[in-house]
């Protein structure tokens, strides 16, 4: 049933807010000091999340199987979040500007949304066992929108164990936060580099 | 008022001491608290079901490290264990399996692990 | 500054206050005596230990000199005892699967920090230790940091914890600095640490710290050398426990584990918000020299020389300070006032606190070392 996705969800949130609780944090430390600012940061990584998501929900319904990754693709994406964590800690973000024309000008207006995206998106397409078992309920579902549906109540049960994430940025000393999310990107990229390195 | 906090202050040492003094019962009270109900580690399974016996309750629980003693990795069968001190005919009402089933079993002092596999 | 305790200077003061110290040393490590010789010398050299070093606390009015004796002198002597409590229950300081599975391993208060979301959210204890029974047991080494965090916030990690010594040990072993300058940015690593640790562990249901990167597994326990992964987690204890501990201490004579690496400390650090004692710059006295910022062996005392949030509690900016402008302070009095007996205070709590964690270990080492070499 659809529904089961939004029980799922829920029952795992706080596994997934574990496994993706030192992406977000670390990203939001570093680069937000006012917490609309950390909440904004937090649904550009969910938007990557949920595209992750309808792109498990769409293959699985159409190879009519759960999903299984070969290991040199789990190690890829692993290596790339890592890659990304790092990058995170050394180079700053540009904050979205209205003003300016041109390629240049758009690309650092959309910077930091298509970054945090596609963090939310890699580390989301490694297979999970909670996304496994939504994704064989949504394979014998036969139908592309019920298991789109499965995947978005799927995904709005585990987030919300993600909602209290960004209430870090309330801590008075900015500077403290930014330095202390630098050092966490730095840690949790060296951690996904060696899970990489040890699953290839 | 504003000398109140120097008498708590000196009651810190009491305090202090009390830690230590009292230990059996704060740890007595440490122990009903919900999250410390489960054996630790290897419980981080779900509980799936539970027997109280006339000492205790036992809690069957899925393994959360299965496979550690055997390479059995197959979906067919999951690896339970019972922790408490489990007589052959207790398991046998509690868990549905027969003794045959038992691959591993270890004593404590705490408990006793008995590891078996169930069809699902 | 010297000389700002309310006892300093005074024989008689200094030892009427240290007598409750020697009562409660002796009510503390007098349990479990069993009469043989060797026991009983022990526990007087403790009790002897301890008492004159409180004595030189008050008398002298510096307390970091005297308390880094000792907390040295503890860690050194629990490690000899743990090791050997370790030998006597399954003979090897290594541990196996068969241990992890048995559920027989000593808990550490490092690891308090990585069981705690997994408790409030699966209600599970992810370490395989016993709950309550046997030597460190998971109950009462909450009961222990919880009690004592409260009372003292990080000043457990500057009188209870029995790895700090290591640290403070080898950064005291050269008269002056090699590295001059260390960033103090770096204080806030310990805090990653603590975050990231916290929810990885959350997630791989594993103390993921001690697992991999805890430095005091070397003179503790550690994993006994059975395939490639247990050889690496070896081969990263060498390392961190060099560096961290060791080495960088030795050239910058800063705690380096505790202020930049230990996730515990962090977690401490916020126990600072709720306990009554802290340490204050009293500005309308302070020089604004900048000893006390280059004298933390924590780098807790910010560029304005005010104590920050990971203070432990050591006593040496007050000790260091010319003016009396770093002070012990009890929460809710006036400031500036009494400070000599504030200090006092806090000194009774914590050093109870070192001698009824870490006393009875050292008393059982010295008898150790006497029945090995002497009876």
């Amino acid at each position: 049933m659809i529904i089961d996705g939004l029980f799922i969800g829920l029952s795992v949130g706080a596994s997934c807010l574990a496994s993706c609780g030192p992406l977000v944090m670390s990203v939001i430390m570093k680069n937000t000091p006012t917490t609309t600012g950390a909440y904004a940061y937090l649904f550009k990584f969910m938007s990557g999340r949920l595209v992750a998501y309808f792109l498990i929900a769409l293959l699985t319904c159409l190879l009519c199987h759960s999903l299984s990754l070969p290991k040199y693709v789990i190690a890829i994406t692993t290596l790339f979040v890592g890659l990304m964590m790092i990058l995170n800690a050394f180079f700053k973000m540009p904050s979205y500007c209205l003003n300016g024309r041109g390629i240049k000008s758009f690309v650092r207006q959309h910077l930091s949304w298509a970054y945090v995206s596609i963090l939310g998106f890699i580390s989301s397409i490694n297979v999970c066992p909670p996304v496994i078992a939504v994704a064989t309920s949504s394979a014998t579902s036969g139908s592309i929108i019920d298991s789109l549906a499965t995947f978005t109540l799927f995904f709005i049960g585990s987030s919300l164990y993600m909602l209290p994430l960004p209430l870090i940025s309330l801590v008075g000393d900015k500077v403290a936060l930014q330095t202390i999310g630098k050092f966490a990107s730095i840690i949790v990229g060296v951690m996904f580099i060696i899970k990489a390195l040890l699953t290839f | 008022m504003k000398y109140i906090t120097y008498p708590l202050a000196a009651f810190m040492t009491i305090a202090m001491l009390l830690i230590f003094i009292n230990m059996g019962q704060w740890m007595q009270m440490m122990v009903q608290l919900p999250f410390m109900k489960v054996d630790p580690w290897i419980a981080g399974g779900e509980v799936v079901d539970s027997v109280i016996t006339d000492s205790s309750r036992i809690y069957i629980h899925e393994a959360a490290h299965p496979g550690l003693f055997t390479n059995d990795e197959s979906n067919e069968m999951v690896q339970y264990d019972i922790y408490g001190v489990v007589s052959d005919s207790l398991l046998m009402s509690v868990a549905g399996s027969k003794p045959d089933d038992v691959i591993k079993s270890c004593k404590t002092s705490d408990h006793q692990i008995i590891r078996f596999y169930r069809k699902r | 500054m010297k000389n700002n305790l309310y006892s300093s200077g005074s024989i008689l003061r200094s030892s009427l206050l240290t007598l409750p110290m020697v009562l409660i040393s002796l009510l503390m490590l007098s349990q479990g005596l069993t009469g043989h010789l060797a026991d009983t010398i022990g526990f007087v050299v403790t009790v002897a230990f301890y008492s004159s070093l409180f004595f030189l606390m008050l008398y002298k009015g510096a307390i970091d000199k005297w308390r880094a004796i000792a907390f040295i002198v503890s860690a050194v002597l629990f490690s000899v005892s743990f090791m050997n409590n370790l030998i006597n229950l399954r003979g090897s300081v290594t541990y196996s699967d068969e241990e992890i599975m048995t559920c027989e391993i000593p808990f550490c208060h490092i690891v308090t920090t990585m069981i705690l979301i997994p408790a409030a959210i699966k209600q599970t204890i992810i370490f395989p230790g016993s709950i309550a029974s046997g030597f460190a047991s998971i109950s009462s080494m909450l009961v222990i940091v919880i009690g004592s965090s409260i009372i003292l916030g990080r000043g457990f990690c500057s009188w209870g914890c029995f790895y700090g010594g290591w640290d403070d040990g080898f950064s005291r072993v050269t008269r002056k600095p090699i590295i001059k300058r260390v960033n103090a940015a770096y204080r806030w690593f310990a805090f990653a640490m603590f975050i990231v640790m916290a929810l990885w562990s959350a997630a791989t249901l594993m103390p993921e710290y001690c697992s991999w990167l805890c430095p005091f597994k070397l003179v503790t326990e550690r994993d006994a050398i059975v395939d490639t992964e247990t050889l690496l987690k070896n081969v990263v204890m060498l390392i961190t426990f060099g560096t961290l501990v060791v080495a960088l201490p030795l050239l910058t004579k800063k705690r380096i584990q505790c202020a930049t690496f230990c996730p515990m400390g962090a977690f401490e650090s916020l126990f600072n918000k709720i306990s009554l004692f802290h340490v204050v710059n009293n500005e309308s006295k302070c020089i604004k020299c900048g000893k006390c910022q280059k004298s933390c062996p924590l780098l807790a005392i910010s560029k304005d020389n005010k104590p920050l949030i990971n203070c432990a509690k050591c006593g040496r900016c007050v000790d260091e300070c010319p003016t009396g402008a770093m002070q012990m302070h009890i929460k809710g009095t006036p400031l500036g006032k009494h400070f000599t007996v504030a200090r006092l205070l806090f000194l009774y709590p914590a050093y109870s606190l070192m001698i009824t964690l870490i006393g009875s270990s050292v008393a059982n080492a010295i008898s150790l070392i006497l029945k090995t070499f002497i009876f």
